[in-house]
């Protein structure tokens, strides 16, 4: 089990370890802001040092635990609340419409003549999408702690949803290849900025730092999907 | 989780927020000294999964305060300190701790046990 870190003389909280990992899972599951989980932590870590116990031994299983110490601050369920998903659903139906844009942008620039064309296929496959978006934000935990049913769940989703813009190409509308980019230009710079500026990092309390949580190439691994799904979209559209 | 020093659980919940009190009045501490005081008081080995949430909640409730101070070459320390709601808090419940225990001492190892005994006995028409 790896333990904190002293780097230089100056302890850095970690998550490399199964325990912490499943006790930052829960209290983010349960909406706990990321200074109090840092706070959390680091009192783990204290206390551990201290008494040489391991975290199970001290403070027993991290799933009981978090949701004792997220107290008053928890959710009553697990499932995301609607107001707060209305808004997540918003963020990702602009970034799914922003993409399909996009991808047709660049097929009419390429193959159209200047002329964009979202299939009713496409179309179809983007709302099926933003279903399956929802239903995963809705329960995320549900992916969390079963993970390989949730995975399971989720891959046959995705089969599932590209076939409509595979099979179905009749043409829902058309438009000037230029206002397909500029309109999902638009639609991922409004997605990108809106992320980027609502982060709730975890800090820890005695250094401002946020923890270490993996190998630096473990933090562009999340990045992997995403981008091949793109380069995937790219090529299908110049194809 | 409450320890493993053989006192029944539900004893020491009752009583561990007081417990805890009862430590800081002497000074500010951080958790794991606390758990140190309380098992040389002889409440035994209390875990920290009992006692975190416990200050966190007397933290909630005003009673205590916390800050992290940084360690030589250790991983810092949040040191806990009672307030003065804290304080009073020990005196009154305290006190009323004293007359409730008094009572129960009472009732189940001293006379008012030996009178209900034997008006027991005399109930069976001895």
């Amino acid at each position: 089990m790896s333990t904190p870190r002293s780097q230089a003389g100056r302890w850095q909280l970690s998550l490399i370890d199964p325990w912490r990992e499943a006790f930052v899972i829960e209290l983010r599951l349960r909406a706990v802001a990321g200074r109090h989980i840092g706070d959390l932590l680091a009192e783990v870590d204290a206390h551990c040092a201290e008494s040489g116990e391991d975290p199970l031994t001290a403070f027993g299983e991290p799933r009981e635990y978090a949701a004792v110490m997220a107290g008053a601050q928890s959710r009553p369920s697990l499932a995301t609340p609607w107001p707060e998903l209305v808004g997540q659903v918003a963020r990702g139906g602009a970034s799914i419409a922003g993409g399909a844009l996009l991808l047709a942008g660049l097929a009419g620039l390429v193959h159209g003549g200047g002329r964009a064309s979202v299939s009713n296929g496409l179309l179809c496959s983007a709302v099926v999408s933003l279903a399956v978006f929802t239903a995963l934000l809705r329960r995320l935990d549900l992916l969390v702690t079963r993970p390989v049913r949730g995975a399971v769940a989720l891959a046959t989703a995705m089969a599932i949803l590209v076939l409509p813009a595979a099979l179905w190409h009749g043409t829902a509308l058309t438009m000037p290849a230029w206002v397909a980019l500029l309109v999902g230009a638009v639609l991922g710079a409004a997605v990108w900025l809106g992320a980027a500026r609502t982060p709730d990092r975890i800090v820890d309390p005695r250094t401002g730092q946020e923890p270490e949580v993996g190998p630096r190439w473990s933090l562009w691994a999340v990045w992997a999907l995403p981008l091949a799904m793109l380069l995937a979209g790219v090529a299908a559209a110049l194809w | 989780m409450n320890g493993d020093s053989g006192w029944p659980g539900d004893w020491l919940r009752g009583v561990l927020d007081l417990c805890v009190l009862a430590v800081l009045s002497r000074g500010p501490a951080h958790g794991y000294a606390i758990t140190q005081a309380l098992e040389a008081a002889g409440l035994g080995r209390i875990k920290g999964g009992t006692v975190y949430p416990l200050l966190a909640r007397l933290e909630a409730d005003g009673m205590v305060t916390s800050r992290w101070h940084a360690g030589d070459g250790g991983p810092g320390r949040k040191v806990i300190a009672i307030t003065d709601h804290g304080r009073d808090h020990l005196t009154e419940r305290g006190l009323a701790f004293r007359r409730f225990s008094q009572t129960a001492i009472e009732l189940v190892t001293g006379d008012v046990a030996t009178a209900a005994f034997a008006g027991t006995d005399r109930g069976d028409g001895i």
